[in-house]
């Protein structure tokens, strides 16, 4: 499913800015245990492992990576708990 | 399989121990031999440990650069490991004789003493081992 990332409000906001590896992946994980069933986290990181760790980890949890969006020096990550 | 006590491999293996605990995966970690004295509460957990020679030469110049970039220690990284998953961390106790040391002498995040036998019982269903 394709979400318009740019308008989308997430649930709940991670600022995981100029958190080394894995601190935003661990933050993530952290914030996901206060997120309902169908809601969405953000997750702003400038670390680029962040990229391609937390589509796998959505996947392997059951939730939906819904894309990432650049910012200037940071990515804006989001993840809906549930598929 | 924690064996080293230099400040490098520490920080390379708390990064690890974060990503692995970060996609849900369980942690036992064995010290032995140095891995044990990195843990004294008295001893390194803040920078007291020594570079890997074979790295000594750009130490201060990466030690620099970890303070700029405001990297949290190689404890602290895995004490945040801990707080966010399953990390147990077992400490040999021939280490432990051998240094002299009681398990009251370790930092918090060690949770027992065993042998080898033991860990390796416990470890033997392990994916994937590392010796650092």
């Amino acid at each position: 499913m394709t979400a318009d990332l740019s308008v989308l409000k997430a649930d709940r906001v991670v600022d995981a800015r100029g958190v080394p590896c894995p601190g935003p992946l661990l933050a993530a994980k952290k914030a996901m245990t206060e997120v309902q069933p169908g809601q969405v986290l953000e997750v702003k990181s400038s670390d680029a492992g962040t990229l391609r760790d937390l589509p796998l980890w959505a996947n392997k949890m059951g939730y939906a990576f819904l894309g990432s969006m650049e910012e200037s020096g940071y990515t804006r990550l989001f993840v809906r708990k549930g598929r | 399989m924690l064996f080293s006590g230099s400040a490098d491999k520490l920080l390379g293996a708390s990064i690890l121990i974060g990503g692995t605990v970060g996609m849900d995966f369980d942690v036992d970690i064995f010290l032995q031999m140095r891995g044990v004295h990195a843990f004294r509460k008295d001893g390194g957990g803040n920078g007291g440990l020594p570079i890997s020679k074979e790295f000594e030469t750009y130490g201060p110049a990466v030690k620099q650069r970890l303070q700029e970039l405001k990297m949290p220690t190689w404890l602290e990284m895995l004490r945040e490991a801990k707080g966010s998953g399953t990390v147990r961390v077992h400490a040999c106790s021939t280490a432990m004789q051998l240094w002299g040391l009681g398990k009251e002498d370790l930092v918090d995040i060690v949770d027992d003493v065993m042998g080898a036998g033991e860990f390796m019982e416990r470890s033997k269903d392990a994916k994937e081992t590392y010796f650092i």
